[in-house]
């Protein structure tokens, strides 16, 4: 494990995607120290300032300060990205474990219903979800995590299914262990590195799907600030206020891009065989 | 009655589709023989004979078609998981894939015991020293040691549940001549001990006339010739058997 976090950090790109999430969760983490201003805090005499000294991104139409606008936007992305992946994480490992481990008809059921999932453009299939509950943060997330878990279905399935037949996995047989503990002890640690390369990429989708639900007013709702409801708010003063709608719009790229970047870069520590199952 | 196996079938079956329609292919055909206590059994045969098919099913890895199987003159299908491991313990051909990479070659071994029990680590020390290994090994994981190596540990760990009967499958397959020999000799000790029987399973003639008492020749799923040792060296009108005792040779 030392030896693969030495290889990831040789990897320049991963380097700065780790810096930009590591200063990314920082912000997020002390918003309230490092912001300037309150992020709801309007100020009508200060309407759509440019960027300056004292507003670093400028003001919003409210006279909002959007530097500390986006700080705060930044624990929505976070939270965000990592709760619904984690929702995905815990759904889609698991079916893919019982789906490949179990075989037979369980199998059929399980990937016949992750392709039902999977039909359903799911950028249309949570606006449909969203419009019937209440568009919060927390619907976000729950609908996110729900609707994306098929992919990493079938990527732990067929893990699954070249593990289970590995002569370690008939040892434990052998040995009388119960079904429990060879997912927990021989099939999970050995498909860690999958599980990770996709859950960064996961993130920065989780955090676009948002950003795109907001920026759609389904997302988060005002006064809250999110980096895509900011985005919104930008595009009526996109001709005569243009750092409205640049700053999120950077701000979303980056954060994204980091999460591709350290995803691609463990997916290349991990692809050379080396220090796979030899 | 060690084993008793009667008309024992299994039949592989491909995936039928709308297009494709399924194929069968029987693998073992009416198998019916027994083995005694204390004899060691050498299985042999060419590539897809059936060897590791009826070894697996022997060990209940897989479950076969019709027929009976005995072993301990009690029913394979009435014996629980845990009987089961304490039985048949299998050693597969590649020692590569027998362990976890990500555990410790300690947790590994610990596996074989539901719960930790005092005695366990003086057990694990007599199989290990039965292998000629030390307790040294136990925090180290699976990629610090060669092949031959893993064999030795894998051999200690399936003696571990003191298993009735060990199936070893091509132990030698992907071994240097070296350790084949040293491997040969533990398989020795573990004959004379006489606590565990041996089934070995090879294609390789000579090291299971070294090793076993009697000989089973296995030919695309069927028997062709079940006996004691020197009846088969004698008995060289079976151009089967000659052919797998000439390719022997031709080898060395």
């Amino acid at each position: 494990m030392g030896n693969n976090i030495k290889k990831l950090l040789k990897n320049k790109f991963a380097v700065i995607g780790l810096t930009i999430i590591f200063l990314l969760i920082f912000v997020a983490v002390f918003a309230s120290v490092i912001s300037p201003y309150t992020p709801s805090e309007q100020n009508l005499s200060e309407r759509l300032l440019k960027p300056s000294m004292e507003h670093f991104f400028g003001t919003d139409d409210l006279g909002r300060d959007i530097f500390t606008r986006m700080i705060y936007g930044s624990r929505i992305s976070l939270i965000v990205g990592f709760i619904s992946v984690l929702i995905i994480l815990i759904i889609g490992t698991f079916l893919g474990i019982v789906s490949g481990f179990y075989g037979g008809k369980i199998d059929y059921v399980i990937m016949r219903f992750t392709d039902i999932v999977l039909c359903f453009p799911i950028f249309f299939l949570i606006l449909l979800i969203i419009a019937f509950l209440e568009p919060n943060i927390y619907n976000v997330m729950i609908v996110i995590g729900f609707t994306s878990w098929p992919g990493l279905a079938r990527l732990v399935r067929a893990e699954v299914l070249s593990l289970k037949e590995r002569e370690f996995i008939l040892v434990a047989k052998m040995m009388a262990l119960s079904n429990i503990k060879i997912f927990t002890v021989h099939i999970l640690p050995n498909i860690i590195s999958p599980l990770m390369v996709y859950s960064s990429l996961a993130i920065g989708g989780a955090i676009l799907t948002e950003s795109s639900l907001s920026f759609l007013g389904l997302g988060v709702q005002p006064p809250m600030p999110s980096w895509g409801q900011i985005l919104t708010s930008g595009k009526d003063y996109i001709y005569i206020a243009w750092w409205l709608s640049i700053f999120p719009g950077i701000a979303i790229l980056l954060t994204v891009l980091s999460f591709n970047l350290v995803g691609e870069a463990i997916r290349d520590v991990f692809d050379p065989k080396e220090d796979h199952i030899e | 009655m060690l084993i008793n196996i009667k008309h024992l079938n299994k039949i592989y079956k491909t995936n039928s589709s709308f297009f494709k329609r399924e194929k069968k292919f029987n693998v073992l055909n009416d198998i019916t023989f027994s083995l005694n206590d204390n004899v060691v059994l050498s299985i042999i045969g060419e590539s897809g004979s059936g060897k590791t098919t009826l070894a697996k099913i022997i060990s209940a890895l897989i479950p076969f078609d019709s027929g009976t199987v005995e072993i301990d003159n009690k029913n394979i299908l009435s014996f629980t998981r845990q009987d089961l491991s304490n039985t048949v313990q299998m050693i597969f051909q590649n020692p590569y894939a027998s362990f976890n990479p990500k555990l410790t070659i300690g947790n590994s071994l610990s596996q074989a015991f539901d719960h930790h029990i005092k005695y366990e680590q003086d057990i694990i020390k007599e199989k290990l020293a039965l292998v000629g290994l030390e307790k040294n090994i136990l925090d180290k994981y699976p990629h610090q040691f060669s092949g031959g190596q893993r064999q030795r540990i894998a051999i200690a760990r399936a003696l571990l549940k003191n298993p009735k009967i060990l199936i070893a499958d091509e132990p030698f397959a992907s071994l240097d001549v070296i350790s084949q020999s040293v491997i040969m000799d533990i398989f020795m000790k573990i004959k004379e001990e006489k606590k565990t029987n041996i089934i070995f399973i090879t294609h390789d003639i000579a090291s299971a006339m070294e090793l076993s008492d009697k000989i089973l020749i296995l030919k695309d799923g069927n028997i062709v010739k079940y006996d004691i040792n020197e009846n088969i060296k004698k008995d060289r009108t079976d151009e089967y058997i000659n052919e797998l005792i000439t390719a022997t040779y031709l080898m060395e």
